[in-house]
């Protein structure tokens, strides 16, 4: 966590949206890795992004040390697309019987996406398990740095290490079987 | 190749592995070829991820550039705003009724409206205290025990009172000094002019008088004759600097007070712990950080003014800070209440040498005004700034459809006035 990070938490509780506008700032791409672990890279990443600052900002008060801000900022993403999953979920219930077999939207590839080698391997990152999943997608979200995953996850930089390594493994095999 | 191989490797890829075992994993790989073969693999592989990540992250960082938060379900608006209705008639006929009446029509309490005290008039002289709207759930506790709080209850010297998280109150007392509680807060009523704040926060506009008012919040206390301020005590975090201690901070908006003793000036954030004074330092906005109170006020009458200076000063944030979409956000988050003071603002003299403002008011009140506006936004038709057109002729579509033909768009040409001529004359009929 950089040095400033609990006093701008502290200035966010306190009302000051300026400090909380530079935590969105910094925060935002990790967010963005922790919801497309959790939803796929075909996800409604930049909604599931925004929901979860408006949620945390209601609910800034409930933090307990601003040290935790990245671990709690982690929760509520992970609560938003909770959501997003059950309600999606229903919808998805409610429309098979109507249409073609559902079809996620792919927003994140409209446009500038990523190529065909990058959605093959986007597919595989999905695949994996989830422990592995958000550790490699939190890294290359722009993190890089084994510190600040291992603050967000709640577990020793060594651990995140070893979860890089055999994702890497895996993501190998995996390409390997389908190539 | 095993795990520990794997997790060198990819320490190593990263750049992590200590000088030491990086130097010693390097001699190992003109030894092993499989190991090199399997850096080699890695590292390829790492390039590809980086370049299949970089759309993601490029469209989250473009997709939510900016704090672009919704507006807020505080302050919601007390009347039902009709939204796009079809039919310029529609929006007419609600209109003749507001002007027939004189009154605006009781189209029903809104979810999250607090619950209103019993009118004045109905109530006896107050004794001491009384809970005068909640939005929420508010209990009067004991040590052993707590009962909810329906609003218009008279309170006694020594009523505790605490809102539950999500909710919020006000307390009138007897010398009509008013007390907004924040949620998750606790606060004793101890005699006329004194109270104690347990936890949470709580916003007093306090009646002047020779008599000192006097808050306590944990062992700090705070004096004043007569003023606005905002009150915080909480416990600081484990971890933290201040871990267990107790927090209080004050923000002062008028006049002065006594903080542990010390004198704060208004416009100061103050902090004391544990009963002492440490500091005070210039608030960069009390606006913002008083903004939770808006809710309750939102829904008290008789607050037309603070609400129209508030929005002038909002308005005059936009044009000097980076953030200015948190300022846009804190007018939107006014609901109605922003309505008629960003009209009256467009509307003022003094307000056509700041075009920048003036066009995000106008901006904003397009998106924000309700049918009791549209005469305003009518006679803004012919405006000499486009842009002001522009945005008068789009609030008048959102509310009644415009006319079929006329884009908001075509009052920026320069055959506007015959336009607006037109877009009255229907109106007017109506």
């Amino acid at each position: 966590m950089p040095d400033d990070e609990a006093e701008q938490v502290m200035r966010a509780r306190a009302g000051e949206r300026e400090a909380y506008a530079e935590l969105f700032r910094r925060h935002a791409p990790r967010v963005g890795a922790v919801c497309c672990a959790r939803l796929g890279w075909r996800g409604p990443l930049d909604d599931m992004v925004q929901e979860t600052f408006t949620r945390a900002w209601s609910e800034l008060g409930s933090l307990g040390s601003a040290e935790r801000f990245a671990p709690w900022l982690r929760g509520i993403a992970l609560h938003v697309c909770a959501d997003w999953q059950r309600r999606s979920g229903r919808e998805e219930r409610l429309l098979v019987p109507l249409a073609e077999p559902f079809d996620p939207p792919a927003r994140a590839d409209e446009g500038d996406g990523p190529d065909e080698e990058g959605r093959a391997l986007l597919d595989a990152v999905d695949a994996l398990p989830e422990i592995f999943r958000e550790t490699v997608t939190l890294f290359y979200f722009g993190e890089r740095s084994h510190q600040e995953i291992a603050a967000t996850l709640g577990i020793s930089a060594a651990a995140v290490n070893a979860r890089l390594g055999k994702a890497r493994a895996l993501l190998r095999e995996s390409l390997a079987r389908d190539a | 190749m095993n795990e520990h191989d794997r997790a060198r490797l990819s320490a190593y890829l990263d750049g992590v592995l200590a000088a030491p075992e990086a130097q010693a994993l390097e001699r190992e790989l003109g030894a092993r070829p499989e190991l090199a073969a399997e850096l080699a693999a890695l590292r390829t592989q790492e390039a590809a991820l980086a370049r299949a990540f970089a759309p993601l992250v490029r469209t989250v960082a473009e997709r939510t550039r900016g704090l672009a938060l919704p507006e807020p379900t505080s302050a919601r608006p007390t009347v039902r705003r009709r939204r796009g209705a079809p039919l310029l008639w529609l929006a007419m006929g609600a209109a003749a009724g507001v002007l027939a009446t004189g009154t605006l029509l009781d189209w029903g309490r809104l979810p999250g409206a607090p619950t209103p005290a019993p009118a004045p008039e109905a109530r006896a002289a107050l004794a001491f205290a009384r809970l005068e709207q909640a939005i929420g759930a508010v209990e009067l506790v004991s040590d052993t025990a707590a009962a909810a709080l329906a609003t218009g209850t008279e309170l006694v010297p020594g009523a505790r009172v605490r809102t539950s998280t999500g909710a919020k109150c006000t307390l009138v007392l007897a010398d009509r000094t008013r007390l907004f509680l924040d949620a998750g807060s606790e606060l004793v009523l101890a005699a006329p002019r004194q109270v104690a704040l347990h936890q949470g926060r709580v916003f007093a506009e306090v009646q002047p008088s020779a008599e000192r008012f006097r808050a306590e919040a944990g062992a700090s206390v705070v004096e004043v004759l007569g003023t606005r301020l905002d009150l915080t005590q909480r416990i600081g975090e484990p971890g933290s600097e201040n871990a267990g201690r107790a927090l209080t901070e004050l923000a002062l908006l008028e006049g002065s007070a006594l903080l542990c003793g010390t004198r704060v000036e208004a416009g100061q954030l103050a902090t004391a712990i544990d009963g002492r004074f440490e500091h005070a330092r210039e608030a960069k906005d009390l606006l913002l950080v008083t903004s939770w109170v808006n809710e309750l006020l939102a829904f008290e009458p008789g607050r037309e003014r603070e609400f129209q200076e508030r929005v002038d000063a909002l308005l005059a944030m936009l044009g000097r800070t980076k953030v200015a979409h948190l300022y846009e956000w804190e007018i939107r988050s006014l609901g109605d209440h922003c309505a008629l003071p960003l009209l009256r603002y467009v509307e003022s003299e003094g307000s056509r040498a700041e075009s920048r403002q003036r066009h995000e008011a106008i901006r904003i009140l397009a998106d924000v005004a309700d049918v009791t506006q549209l005469a305003g936004l009518a006679a803004l038709l012919d405006d000499a700034d486009p842009e002001v057109r522009v945005s008068a002729a789009r609030g008048i579509v959102r509310l009644t459809g415009g006319l079929p033909g006329d884009s908001p768009g075509s009052f920026a040409e320069p055959d506007f006035a015959e336009r607006a001529a037109r877009w009255r004359a229907v109106l007017d009929r109506r």
